[in-house]
């Protein structure tokens, strides 16, 4: 759990378009566009996995503390 | 001066009243009591609006009177916008209603409206001060109530949707006195939390009065000064609260409130897919690129045959020894033939050659070569030397030549 709030998604987000738009604008060397690539692969994996996993967490304030319950079937 | 020359016509008097009264009374508001009231058939609604000093002749047309979600009737005490015009034709002036309600909510609307001016004037519905969503929330707050249909329609489109998000749940009172102060002191906690993204505040669709608690300034100030961007969801789609328009975002239902907040996780897929397809495209271009380059050099001449240059060299180097060779040997020939001359004009000068052909030689006593008549005195002797054998000569006489 620990391990997954350090991994914060719209950084990584971010971080795969900035690969893109470096291996865009090209000039890098073969090595260089190489080792972005891999980068860019792993953080898109690392996404979809996050994503693949992801179930809903649902927590409820309550007198300023929080707890983590789940929530019963959404009242109708 | 005459008095007929400075009277006016009706019809002149009345434009004047017209000119006065109409820019004056050209929208009002106006509070009263519906009497002898009339829907006639033409779909126009006249009636009188009174109080206890005062009548007003009212008319609403069919266009407008169609969006009343009441029923008008005698005795019943409304709010009413509009305009004051003269009748010319009757002499009389009356209101032509634009909008109406029933008193309570008409006072509300007031206060609505001046709250929407003055909040208005303050800049809090500037465009330039609202914040953007972000674009991949991880964490959404919502402040709403827990037993509400505003909440579970949300959590319904959340798990459909985007159950990647984390959501904190800020439950408050959404309706009567307390709500707004709630909804403020929800809105403070969540923005306190760093990790939230984005709050979505709002509540199921109610009357106007349900839905007051969202027109309050206290709550307005409040979005205003949140640093979290907030997405306001009261009610239906034609409920326009205050809350929505200092929100960063209105979105017209809950519902509609979380497709917005989040992408659906099948987006944020979609995109990584697009992402890594363009990494790959990229990638791909790159290498197709070196590979062409890598062609073209292997294309030339010195890559296609690696051993061409040294052969041609070798070449090079045999032709050049081969025609060394002949040219040595084309000049030792030569000077062969030139020794050979030499040898045979050396054999030419040899005077024994000239004696054997059969010349003779006369030398002097002293051993000179007669060259010439009178090197010898007549009388004197002198020895002829021939190819084979010498004699002893003596000359007779000079003979003339």
């Amino acid at each position: 759990m620990s391990k997954e709030k350090s991994f914060k998604f719209e950084s990584a987000m971010e971080e795969l378009e900035k690969i893109v738009t470096q291996l865009e604008g090209d000039n890098a060397s073969l090595e260089k566009s190489l080792e972005l690539y891999e980068q860019g692969v792993k953080i898109a994996e690392k996404l979809r996995k996050h994503l693949d996993k992801a179930e809903q967490r649902i927590e409820v304030l309550k007198n300023n503390k929080s707890s983590s319950l789940e929530i019963e079937d959404p009242p109708g | 001066m005459t008095v007929s020359q400075n009277s006016l016509s009706v019809s002149e008097l009345t434009l004047k009243i017209k000119s006065l009264i109409e820019p004056e009374f050209s929208d009002v508001w106006v509070k009263g009591e519906i009497s002898n009231f009339k829907h006639h058939t033409s779909g126009h609604m006249y009636f009188t609006l009174k109080d206890k000093a005062a009548e007003l002749r009212c008319v609403m047309f069919r266009g407008l009177n169609q969006k009343i979600k009441f029923k008008p009737e005698d005795g019943m005490d409304v709010l009413i916008q509009g305009k004051v015009t003269v009748y010319e034709t009757r002499g009389q002036y009356q209101l032509i209603v634009q909008a109406m309600e029933p008193a309570g909510i008409g006072t509300l609307y007031l206060a609505f409206e001046a709250l929407k001016k003055q909040l208005q004037s303050e800049g809090l519905f500037d465009p330039a001060k609202k914040t953007p969503l972000p674009k991949y929330p991880k964490k959404v707050g919502i402040v709403t109530s827990q037993s509400g249909a505003a909440l579970s329609d949300m959590l319904n489109i959340f798990q459909r949707r985007a159950p990647y998000v984390e959501l904190i749940l800020r439950p408050t009172v959404v309706q009567g006195e307390e709500a707004s102060r709630d909804i403020v002191n929800g809105i403070i906690e969540l923005d306190r939390i760093n990790t939230i993204d984005i709050i979505i505040i709002g509540r199921g669709g109610g009357s106007i009065e349900d839905l007051w608690p969202f027109n309050e300034e206290l709550l307005a100030r409040a979005i205003s000064q949140c640093k979290t961007p907030i997405i306001s969801a009261v009610g239906h789609e034609t409920d326009i609260t205050i809350s929505d328009m200092v929100s960063d975002v209105r979105a017209p239902t809950p519902s509609a409130a979380a497709e917005i907040s989040a992408p659906s996780a099948s987006e944020l897929d979609q995109i990584i897919s697009n992402k890594l397809n363009e990494l790959y495209n990229f990638i791909n271009l790159q290498l197709q690129q070196l590979w062409q380059s890598l062609d073209r050099l292997s294309d030339r001449h010195a890559f296609q045959r690696p051993n061409a240059m040294i052969e041609r060299q070798r070449e090079v180097e045999t032709k050049l020894t081969h025609r060394l060779s002949v040219s040595l040997k084309h000049m030792i020939s030569i000077n062969r033939t030139k020794i050979k001359g030499l040898v045979n004009e050396i054999n030419a000068l040899n005077p024994n050659d000239v004696l054997n052909r059969g010349y003779s030689i006369a030398f002097k006593g002293d051993g000179q070569i007669v060259r010439q008549e009178n090197d010898i005195k007549v009388g004197e002797s002198f020895v002829l030397k021939t190819g084979k054998g010498e004699m002893e000569a003596e000359k007779k006489k000079s003979l003339s030549i």
